[in-house]
C-alpha cells in the first residue's frame, strides 16, 4: 500500500518495555565485537589476529602474577569509578578525578611523611588513607562550592581543577618535599614500611605468594557493597538517585538541590582520593611529580560501562584493567604500537553505547 | 443522497503493544459539525493525525470527495482541504500575529494581502484580531483564535478542532462556538473532538464514539441524551455522585496577601493572593491555566517559600517561611498537577515513589542503622495499591509504567494514607478516565468529610462546582474574592477569570 518502506528492509521499533535481556547481553555482544574489531586491526597491521587476542584477553590472566597485575590495576580504578558512579547518577558531572586522587595521593603522603616513628602501623596507615579521602574530598568540594554558590557548571570546573592538581604535585615534589638525598629527583622519600600497604601473600594467602597484589582489592570490593547498600537503602543515597532522574520531583519530596550537590560531589572526590592514597602507599610507596595515574579518566569509562552499578563496574573494572595490561603484552609480542589500549577502550565503549540501542529499541523487518 | 466529505474505511493503525485504531470506519457529511467522542486513550487523537496525514495508518482507506488518497503527508491533506486547529498551538510567541500568519502562507503571497485576507477572515467569523499585536502577549483565547484564521486561511472545507475547549475560559467557548456554527453554516465540515457531552450536545449533529480503539457507536446528537452518551463512550452506568453531610471546622489554611517575586520570565508574579479553608471544606480554585495556580502551589507546597511567615498559616501556625518538610510535618500533603516528575518519578519503582514523599513526617521507614525498612514499605505500598484500586502488577513495577489514572489513584492513595491536616490537589482528574476520576472526586469528598481541609485546582468547572463548597477564582497572579459555589453564576465566574474582580481592573482576556 505504502512505497516508501520498501527502500527500508529493516526498521527500529521502541519497545514497550527496555529489554532486561538485551540490557545484560549488550556488554556481552559489545566484548564479541570489540574482539572482531581487534582481530581485525591486527589482521591490518600484518600480525595474526589469533595471537594477537591471545595476548591481548589470554595472556594476561595465564599467571597468578599476572593476574595479580590485572587486579592490582583493577582495585584503583574501581574504587574511583564506584564514587563516580554516585555523582553521575545524581546527575552530577564530576569528570574531574584525576585530579581529586592526584589530592588523595597528596593527602596520604603528607601523613606519611609527617607521622612520627613511635605511631603503630595500623593506625599511621588508617590515618594516611583518610588523609587521602579527605583530600579527594576536599578537592571536589571546590566545584560544589561554585555550582551552589555561583551556579557555575561543575563539568568545567572538576576538569579544570585536574591541571590544578598537577602543578599541586609538581610543586610539592619538586620544592618542599623533595627527598634531600634523592639525587634531586622531583619525588618525596620513600615511605617507612608501616606505611605501605599489606600485600596479600604477607597475609598468609599463599596463592598470590610472589605477587605485587595488595589489600586495595579488599577496599575495591568493599567500597561496591557499600555504595550499593548506600544508594538502595539510604536516605541519602535515595535522595540522589531522585535528584539525577527528577529534580522536581526532588523538591516535592523536600530534597535541597544544594546538599544534593554538596554530598555527590564530596563523596565522588572522597573515593577517587582514597583510590590515589592506595595508590601511593601500595605500589609507588612515595610521591613523584610524573605520577600520572590516568585511571581518573578511565574511571568515567569504567562508571558507564557497568552502567553506573556497583556490581557491574567491579566487571568493568577488570575488564579495562585487562586491556590495558593486554595492549603492554600485544605491544611487546607483536610489536604493535602502544595506542593499541586506548583504541580499544574507545571501540569497546562505542560497542556498547551502540548496542544499548537494542536495550530500549528491537530491530523489526518490514516488508 | 450526498456524498460524504470524508470516509474512513477499516483504518486501523497499531503500535508496539497496543492498537490505537482497530478497523475504525466513519464518514463525515458536508456542512456537519460531527464529533468524534471518547475517553482518554480511546484513539482520538491518532485516528485525527491520521486524517491530518501527520500519521501514517497500518491498513484501511481514506477516501475524501469519492477519491481514495494513498495517505499523504500533512501538506497534501492541506492542499485537498483538511484543515486542523491544535490543542496546543504551534505559534511563535516573539513574532506578532501577522508574521505567524504570513509564515504559513504560500512564499508567492504577499505580506499585505495576507494582512487584507486575514482581517476579511477575521470579520466573518467574529474573530477579532489585532495583527500587530505580539503572540507572547495574547491570551489563550486570542492565540487560538489566530490558529483558527491561519488555519482558515488555506480554504479549507474540513477543519478539525483537537478538544478547543480545554484552554479556554467559560465565556470564550461560546464565541468559538458561533464561529465553528457559521463554519457549518457555509457548507465546511468540521470534526471536533471532545469528551465534554455537554458541549458536544449543544454544538454538534452525529457523534461516533470510540472507545479502545475501536468504534462503538455512530449516533445523531438530537436523539441521543446525554447520558446514553457517557454510557457508550466508558462501557458502564457510571455511579451515581452522593454528597457527604460535612461539617465545616476552624480554620486550617490561611493565605494572607500572599506575593511572590518571579524567578523567571515565565513565571507571574503573585499579588495580594488571600484566602481561607476551614475543616471539612474542599475549596476550589477555578481559573484558565497559566493564571498563578502553578505557583501559587509551589508557595503552598513550600517548594517555595517567602520571606514573611505569616503569608501562609497552617492550623494557626504561621509556616510562610517553612520548607516542605517543616509543612509536611505539620499535616500537610500534596498532590501535584504533573505526575511525572513532579508528583512520582517514572523510572522508579512504586516503593520509591512512596516513599519520595515521607520525607518529614515520622522517620520510621528507617531502621537503627540509618537503611530502608524494606519489608515493612513493601506492605504499606501493597495497602495502598489495594484500598485506592491502583491497577499494577506489584509495587516493584515502576511509575511510568502504570496508566495516568492508575498513577493518579497511587499518588492520591499516598497522600490519604498520610491522614493529612491541609491536603492541597492541582488537577486532580486532568488526563485520567472516568471512573478513575469518580473514584479520585469521591476520595476528596470523604476526606473532607473526614475532616481535612482540602484545596482543589482545576481548569474543569464543572468539577469543581460538583465537589466544592467554596470557590476562588485566580487570573494573572491576583484571587477573587471568595464565593459559595452554590450560589455562582456563570456569568459571574467568567468575568472573573478574565480577571475583572472590580471595576477598576482591567481585562486579561477579551470578553468575547
Amino acid at each position: 500500500m505504502s512505497t516508501r518502506s520498501a527502500f527500508l528492509a529493516f526498521s527500529l521499533e521502541p519497545r514497550l518495555q527496555p529489554s532486561k535481556w538485551a540490557s545484560r547481553a549488550s556488554p556481552l555482544f559489545a566484548m564479541v565485537v570489540t574482539a572482531v574489531i581487534a582481530g581485525a586491526m591486527f589482521a591490518l597491521l600484518g600480525a595474526s589476529p589469533f595471537k594477537g587476542i591471545q595476548a591481548l584477553l589470554l595472556s594476561p590472566i595465564a599467571s597468578a602474577s599476572g593476574m595479580a597485575e590485572v587486579l592490582l590495576k583493577a582495585s584503583p580504578l574501581c574504587l574511583t569509578a564506584i564514587g563516580l558512579s554516585v555523582a553521575f547518577k545524581a546527575n552530577v558531572n564530576n569528570i574531574g578525578a584525576e585530579g581529586q586522587v592526584i589530592l588523595g595521593g597528596i593527602g596520604a603522603t603528607a601523613v606519611a611523611i609527617h607521622a612520627p616513628e613511635t605511631m603503630s602501623a595500623w593506625s599511621a596507615m588508617t590515618l594516611a588513607l583518610l588523609a587521602g579521602a579527605a583530600a579527594g574530598g576536599l578537592w571536589a568540594s571546590l566545584p560544589a562550592w561554585l555550582r551552589t554558590r555561583f551556579g557555575v557548571n561543575e563539568t568545567l570546573t572538576t576538569l579544570l581543577l585536574v591541571y590544578v592538581a598537577v602543578q599541586l604535585l609538581s610543586w610539592l615534589t619538586t620544592g618542599p618535599w623533595r627527598d634531600p638525598q634523592g639525587l634531586n629527583f622531583p619525588e618525596t622519600t620513600l615511605f617507612n614500611a608501616n606505611l605501605v600497604l599489606p600485600k596479600l601473600s604477607d597475609l598468609g594467602w599463599s596463592l598470590w605468594s610472589g605477587t605485587r597484589l595488595n589489600i586495595s582489592v579488599i577496599f575495591a570490593l568493599a567500597s561496591a557493597v557499600f555504595v550499593h547498600v548506600f544508594m538502595a537503602r539510604s536516605p541519602m543515597g535515595f535522595r540522589l538517585v531522585v535528584s539525577g532522574l527528577a529534580p522536581r520531583a526532588s523538591a516535592y519530596a523536600g530534597f535541597s538541590a544544594t546538599t544534593g550537590i554538596w554530598a555527590a560531589l564530596t563523596i565522588s572526590g572522597a573515593f577517587s582520593g582514597f583510590a590515589g592514597a592506595v595508590e601511593v602507599c601500595g605500589t609507588l610507596g612515595q610521591l613523584q611529580a610524573g605520577w600520572v595515574p590516568g585511571y581518573g579518566f578511565t574511571a568515567i569509562v569504567a562508571a558507564y560501562l557497568g552502567r553506573l552499578s556497583s556490581g557491574l563496574i567491579l566487571l568493568s573494572a577488570l575488564l579495562l584493567a585487562l586491556i590495558d595490561i593486554g595492549s603492554t603484552n600485544v605491544q611487546m609480542a607483536l610489536g604493535l604500537p602502544s595506542a593499541v589500549s586506548a583504541l580499544l577502550q574507545g571501540v569497546l565503549l562505542l560497542s556498547i553505547l551502540g548496542l544499548d540501542l537494542l536495550v530500549r529499541y528491537r530491530i523489526r523487518r518490514t516488508t | 443522497m450526498v456524498r460524504p466529505l470524508l470516509e474512513l474505511i477499516d483504518v486501523t493503525k497499531r503500535y508496539p503493544g497496543t492498537i490505537a485504531n482497530n478497523k475504525v470506519s466513519m464518514r463525515v457529511m458536508p456542512g456537519v459539525v460531527h464529533a468524534v467522542i471518547g475517553e482518554n486513550g480511546a484513539g482520538k487523537s491518532t485516528l485525527m493525525k491520521i486524517i491530518h496525514g501527520s500519521v501514517q495508518p497500518d491498513e484501511g482507506q481514506i477516501i475524501w470527495e469519492g477519491r481514495e488518497i494513498d495517505f499523504a503527508s500533512p501538506k497534501q491533506m492541506c492542499e485537498l482541504g483538511i484543515g486542523m486547529v491544535f490543542q496546543h498551538f504551534a505559534l511563535f510567541e516573539a513574532l506578532t500575529v501577522l508574521d505567524n500568519i504570513h509564515l504559513s502562507m504560500p512564499r508567492q503571497v504577499a505580506r499585505s494581502e495576507t494582512s487584507t485576507r486575514a482581517k476579511e477572515m477575521g470579520m466573518r467569523y467574529g474573530l477579532s484580531l489585532q495583527l500587530d499585536a505580539v503572540v507572547g502577549g495574547l491570551s489563550v483565547g486570542e492565540r487560538q483564535q489566530v490558529e483558527i484564521v491561519r488555519c482558515l486561511l488555506a480554504d479549507p472545507q474540513l477543519i478539525i478542532f483537537d478538544e478547543p475547549t480545554a484552554v479556554l475560559p467559560p465565556h470564550a467557548i461560546e464565541g468559538l462556538f458561533q464561529t465553528i456554527r457559521s463554519l457549518a453554516a457555509e457548507g465546511r465540515s468540521v470534526l471536533y473532538i471532545s469528551h465534554k457531552l455537554a458541549e458536544i450536545k449543544s454544538l454538534c449533529h452525529s457523534a461516533t464514539v470510540l472507545r479502545g480503539g475501536q468504534v462503538v457507536a455512530d449516533v445523531s446528537i438530537k436523539s441521543t441524551p446525554e447520558h446514553e452518551l457517557a454510557v457508550l463512550m466508558t462501557g458502564r452506568a457510571l455511579p451515581t455522585y452522593e454528597q457527604l453531610p460535612r461539617t465545616v471546622g476552624a480554620v486550617k489554611l490561611q493565605v494572607d496577601r500572599l506575593t511572590s517575586a518571579p524567578q523567571s520570565h515565565q513565571e507571574l508574579r503573585l499579588s495580594g493572593v488571600s484566602f481561607e479553608v476551614r475543616a471539612g471544606e474542599i475549596l476550589g480554585i477555578a481559573g484558565v491555566s497559566g493564571s498563578g495556580q502553578r505557583e501559587l502551589f509551589d508557595h503552598l507546597s513550600g517548594e517555595r517559600t517567602s520571606i514573611r511567615d505569616d503569608a501562609v498559616r497552617m492550623l494557626g501556625n504561621p509556616v510562610g517561611d517553612v520548607g516542605v518538610l517543616g509543612r509536611r510535618r505539620a499535616g500537610l500533603a500534596y498532590v501535584p498537577e504533573e505526575r511525572h516528575g513532579h508528583g512520582a518519578v517514572p523510572d522508579l519503582t512504586l516503593d520509591q515513589n512512596y516513599l519520595l514523599s515521607q520525607f518529614g513526617a515520622e522517620a520510621k521507614w528507617f531502621n537503627g542503622m540509618g537503611l530502608l525498612k524494606t519489608e515493612s514499605l513493601r506492605t504499606s505500598v501493597l495497602a495502598c495499591l489495594r484500598d485506592f484500586m491502583v491497577k499494577a502488577p506489584d509495587s516493584s513495577a515502576t511509575a511510568g509504567s502504570l496508566s495516568g489514572g492508575n498513577l493518579q489513584k497511587f499518588i492520591v492513595g499516598r497522600e490519604l494514607s498520610k491522614k493529612p491536616e491541609v491536603l492541597l490537589v492541582s488537577q486532580p482528574t486532568w488526563g485520567v478516565d472516568i471512573a478513575s476520576s469518580l473514584f479520585i472526586r469521591r476520595c476528596l469528598v470523604e476526606l473532607a468529610a473526614s475532616g481535612c481541609a482540602v484545596v482543589v485546582s482545576s481548569e474543569d468547572v464543572d468539577e469543581l462546582l460538583q465537589i466544592c463548597d467554596r470557590l476562588v477564582v485566580m487570573a494573572n497572579g491576583r484571587t477573587s474574592p471568595m464565593v459559595n459555589a452554590s450560589s455562582i453564576d456563570t456569568r459571574q465566574l467568567g468575568l472573573w477569570m478574565a480577571g475583572m474582580f472590580d471595576e477598576h481592573s482591567t481585562p486579561e482576556v477579551e470578553v468575547v
